[in-house]
């Protein structure tokens, strides 16, 4: 069933050609939209931050303690429970 | 009122037009094998076949298949039994199974239009569901197996 | 399957639900009187006696080992056996009741399903996460079958009028060899139900050897076909007689509220009902709602548009700065000075002076958001003080405490219907989802589901932390390793529960720095303190993520920096064989394991990374672009190693031809779906080493969906990932699946890319950083 890892080395690198080809066709033709099976609009890259970013700005905030008493129990009880359980 | 032909049955709709077909299937009339993943046509969850096409119910609105043949998962095979299906049973695709109704149907669209897909023509059609388990890999293998017999 | 709902909802509505739970009037109407196997005894809690210690019983609730509360006969033969951990994708509503079946020589194709509702009182912890169900429940479930077989052929001997020793349950019915006389188990459940429960002291366990299901993995789960034909129900799926839609507007940063807001474009919109506000709780509050505004339509649809007619002015509160680019350089700033001591061998610092090379990394590694295919949803019916949930929760019991305490009514007023889930990894484990639909459903009256939409879960869920890993190592002259020090610096899940917390919790310290069980002289770990500014939760394998990658990188970066190939160095650095002693740390968590029976053994880890070497062929040559990278990793007690083989073109894209990964996850149950898991945690590592980011500006995640928070698509995904379990030791006890496998992905694939391209990346994601 599974073919040789080199076979398909080859074959997956000649599917990048192909879907190259096949996104543009997909934007020179005008088929109903919903029929795009990928997403219309190419996704911005996610580009690494820098190592040189600058320095911090924001204060350090650390969350408001939940006034109500409920919920605080539940609160404690979690954080108890994480403590000694973890997940 | 419009009227929609899903399964080979007639439903009618007096309200909004724009309604997308996924929430008119899910929750106008129960029909809630097709998925809900992004509503952006981004994963594929809520794909369903219009006449011999997949499509994403998501972005298309009820008033877009008037007068078209509308195939979900739960009118895909009488029993059940598509290949895509029996395929993807026997080498146990799913895992949480969410995405497969989607995939299976994506799956079956492309094997009316090529029946015998390649590696690389199985991936580039079936890139557009996502599986967040990732089951990817029997995914490719099933449409394989689906077009050539299972 | 049976449909166990209550029949006066059934009634004329016939696409009701299809799940089934367990109440216990149910079973005694149904089966009790049908001469059912159950009985109306009291149910105790009944802790295991298992050959080899968990942390089972140390989980909220204990484990109950009793048949009948797991197992029902009718008097067809059919055996229905109770699944009471939440099904995501792992199998484990199949394999757990697989090991009952086994045991007490049920015929799998004799064999019901029922999930059970929140109850862990009755059922024991249901929380499914941390990998534990088989870990925690392999020896529970296999008492539980063998009980139930025991008063079986007590039950067969009695009616015989021959001693117990003489019969045998075979296949689904007790037979008396000497006589050739055979009876059928539904024969004799009346019978059996009249028999005391054995002590579980007193049991007899099957052999191994004659196992059936155990082990063989020819078992396919009980909802593939239902997920093949589309009626498996997830959460999303429930649908009410009565039924309202309702999704919600959150604050958009964490600690926000709602200043003012008009409704009345969206009351225009057709289809939609009502417009309402939403109680929302300070953070940090645990899993309680961020509150908003709900719209409620007719539909999931019309509500959709009627809140994208929503104007709401917010109050975005102390969080408002949060900037994730200003962050990682508080947490690089903190990673660069002392933090926290956690454990201290030697004198790193004054190794660290006299080494005659120190190699340093730093590894950034982003907020991840789970993204399950099924956004978070639930359904809610409160009625006076009464609640009834539908949802899909991995945490059944704590959804039915949380809902009860919300609402200010006793927990047995609440029933938790746990459906199957589309897709949890940690989002599920909170319940906050659940929780706004029961405070909708009682403002309103009528059941609601509430449908968080794809880019309400990016951006409102409890996220993957941020973290900065920096690791000083270092070198004698001969290249060997003297000191390692490793500064971990991330916001902490406990900030979730607890306002002002700085550090990690001794849970998240314990995946893979603390523990790290490299043998090396001088050692020590720290934790500088890191404020949180969003919710920060469980993401599946949780700080392992980050662990793995930072130390896995490490020793490809000592194995280059010394010339040696990597594989050699990561085993040189695991050193002997041996059991890691760690007394100088305070709080060893070991998943919450006894360190007796879960040690931190190198001997294992040793031979994941010798078989995946040998079976994936580490050293082969490969072609000119292709690199091969290997990591390894204990998380979860299960120790896994994984070769990544990359391809990288002159354009800097990435592709992953091969992928091998060993696991040894103790005695197993069903290696199929140990085989799925890993392959399925390749993807998952692959997407967050190539694509994933959730990032923050002005106190807001920057991304809504899958086109800027991109997960690996079928295109871009190996092309063959094989999957090597090691054979379990006589008395190995079971260990985790379904995180295990993700940390070493990202290491394994970085330090490929390294072999391939000379460029080390410290910063996930990749993203374009190939390109440059």
């Amino acid at each position: 069933m599974k073919p040789s890892s080199t076979a398909l080395a080859v074959s997956l690198l000649s599917s990048v050609l192909l879907l190259n080809a096949q996104a543009a066709i997909a934007q020179t033709t005008s088929p109903p939209s919903a029929t795009a099976t990928r997403p219309a609009t190419t996704p911005p890259g996610q580009t690494s931050l820098p190592n040189e970013s600058p320095p911090a700005t924001t204060t350090q905030t650390t969350g408001e303690a939940s006034r109500d008493p409920v919920v605080k129990k539940m609160n404690e009880d979690e954080k108890q429970k994480v403590d000694t359980k973890g997940k | 009122m419009i009227t929609l032909k899903i399964n080979g049955q007639q439903k009618n709709w007096d309200g909004d037009p724009d309604l997308s077909l996924l929430w008119f299937l899910r929750d106008e009339i129960g029909l809630t094998g097709t998925k809900y993943g992004c509503g952006q046509a981004l994963c594929g969850a809520c794909t369903v076949i219009v006449d011999k096409q997949a499509i994403r119910a998501c972005i298309t609105s009820v008033s877009d298949v008037v007068d078209r043949e509308v195939t979900t998962i739960e009118g895909l095979h009488p029993t059940g039994d598509h290949a895509v299906q029996k395929a993807w049973r026997q080498l146990n695709v799913p895992q949480c199974g969410f995405c497969q109704v989607g995939q299976i149907m994506q799956a079956a669209a492309l094997l009316m239009d090529n029946p015998k897909p390649n590696h690389d023509q199985i991936r580039e059609a079936m890139a557009g569901n996502i599986c967040r388990c990732g089951c990817y890999q029997r995914i490719e293998n099933a449409v394989h197996l689906a077009s050539t017999g299972v | 399957m049976n449909i166990r709902t209550n029949p006066k909802k059934l009634r004329g509505f016939e696409r009701y639900i299809k799940i089934d739970n367990v109440s216990r009037r149910s079973i005694l109407k149904g089966l009790g009187l049908a001469g059912g196997f159950v009985l109306a005894a009291p149910v105790m809690s009944r802790p295991s006696l298992a050959a080899y210690q968990t942390g089972a019983d140390k989980m909220p609730h204990g484990t109950v080992v009793d048949p009948r509360v797991f197992v029902a006969i009718a008097p067809d033969g059919i055996v229905t056996i109770v699944a009471h951990r939440a099904e995501m994708g792992t199998g484990v509503r199949t394999s757990l009741p697989m090991i009952v079946a086994e045991e007490m020589e049920a015929d799998w194709s004799r064999v019901r399903i029922q999930q059970a509702h929140g109850d862990e009182v009755k059922f024991g912890n249901q929380d499914t996460d941390g990998s534990r169900s088989t870990r925690h429940y392999l020896m529970p479930m296999r008492q539980i079958g063998a009980s139930a077989r025991t008063m079986l052929e007590a039950a067969a001997a009695k009616r015989w009028g021959v001693p117990a020793t003489e019969v045998k349950a075979v296949n689904h019915e007790v037979v008396h060899s000497a006589s050739g006389r055979r009876i059928g188990f539904g024969d004799l459940a009346a019978d059996a139900a009249k028999e005391s429960v054995p002590s579980v002291e007193g049991l007899k366990l099957k052999d191994p050897k004659d196992f059936r299901y155990l082990g063989k993995g020819q078992i396919s789960m009980v909802d593939l076909r239902d997920i093949t034909v589309g009626t498996a129900r997830y959460g999303a799926d429930v649908r009410l007689p009565g039924m309202k839609y309702a999704v919600i507007a959150r604050p958009p940063v964490t600690g926000g509220k709602v200043a003012s807001f008009d409704g009345a474009a969206a009351m225009k919109v057709s289809g939609v009902e009502k417009v309402m506000e939403v109680k929302g709780w300070p953070w940090p509050s645990k899993f309680q709602p961020l509150g908003g505004i709900a719209v409620i339509g007719r539909n999931t649809g019309a509500a959709i548009k009627g809140r994208d007619a929503l104007k709401i002015v917010w109050d975005d509160g102390a969080n408002g700065k949060y900037d994730s680019v200003a962050y990682r350089a508080e947490l690089e700033a903190a990673a660069r000075k002392p933090g926290l001591v956690l454990r201290k061998e030697g004198d790193v610092e004054a190794a660290l002076k006299g080494a005659d090379k120190v190699i340093v990394g730093e590894y950034y590694l982003p907020h991840l958001a789970h993204v399950s295919m099924e956004p978070p949803v639930a359904v809610a019916d409160v009625k006076g003080d009464k609640a009834e949930i539908w949802g899909p929760v991995q945490s059944a019991g704590g959804t039915r405490e949380d809902v009860a305490k919300t609402l200010g009514i006793p927990q047995e007023n609440v029933t938790v219907n746990v459906t199957l889930l589309g897709g949890g990894f940690g989002r599920k484990s909170k319940c906050d989802f659940a929780i706004e639909a029961a405070l909708l459903s009682k403002e309103l009256g009528a059941p609601v589901k509430v449908q968080w939409t794809r880019e309400d879960d990016v951006r409102n869920g409890f996220l993957h932390t941020v973290s900065v890993e920096r690791i000083e190592a270092g070198l004698d002259k001969s290249g060997k390793v003297t000191a390692w020090r490793h500064r971990s610096v991330a916001p902490s899940i406990a900030s979730t529960f607890a306002a002002n917390t700085v550090h990690q919790a001794p849970f998240e310290l314990g995946m893979g720095l603390v523990d790290m069980p490299f043998e090396i002289a001088n050692v020590q770990c720290e934790n500088p303190e890191a404020a949180a500014h969003t919710r920060i939760g469980w993401f599946r394998s949780v700080s392992n993520i980050p662990r793995a990658f930072a130390v896995q990188s490490m020793v490809a970066e000592i194995a280059h920096a010394t010339k040696r190939d990597q594989k050699d160095m990561l085993l040189e650095l695991i050193g002997s064989p041996r059991i890691v002693k760690l007394d100088s740390v305070k709080d060893l968590w070991n998943y919450g394991e006894p360190y007796d029976s879960y040690p931190i053994d190198t001997a294992r880890l040793r031979k994941v990374v010798e078989l995946v070497a040998d079976k994936g062929g580490w050293g082969r040559s490969v072609p000119k672009g292709h690199g091969l990278g290997i990591a390894a990793h204990r998380s979860f007690v299960s120790y896994i190693a994984t070769i990544v083989e990359v391809a990288v073109d002159d354009k800097g894209k990435l592709t992953v031809p091969r992928v091998d990964t060993a696991i040894d996850c103790g005695t197993y149950v069903n290696p199929e779906r140990i085989q799925s898991q890993i392959e399925g945690a390749a993807i998952m590592g692959m997407s967050l080493a190539k694509h994933g980011a959730i990032t923050f500006k002005d106190g807001k995640v920057q991304q809504s969906n899958f086109d800027d928070f991109r997960v690996i698509r079928i295109d871009e995904s190996p092309a063959v990932t094989n999957v090597y379990i090691v054979p379990p030791g006589s008395d190995t006890p079971p260990s985790g699946v379904g995180e295990p496998g993700v940390p070493p992905f990202a290491p394994a694939l970085i330090n490929a890319i390294f072999a391939a391209t000379g460029k080390r990346i410290r910063a996930l994601p990749i993203g374009k950083q190939l390109e440059a």
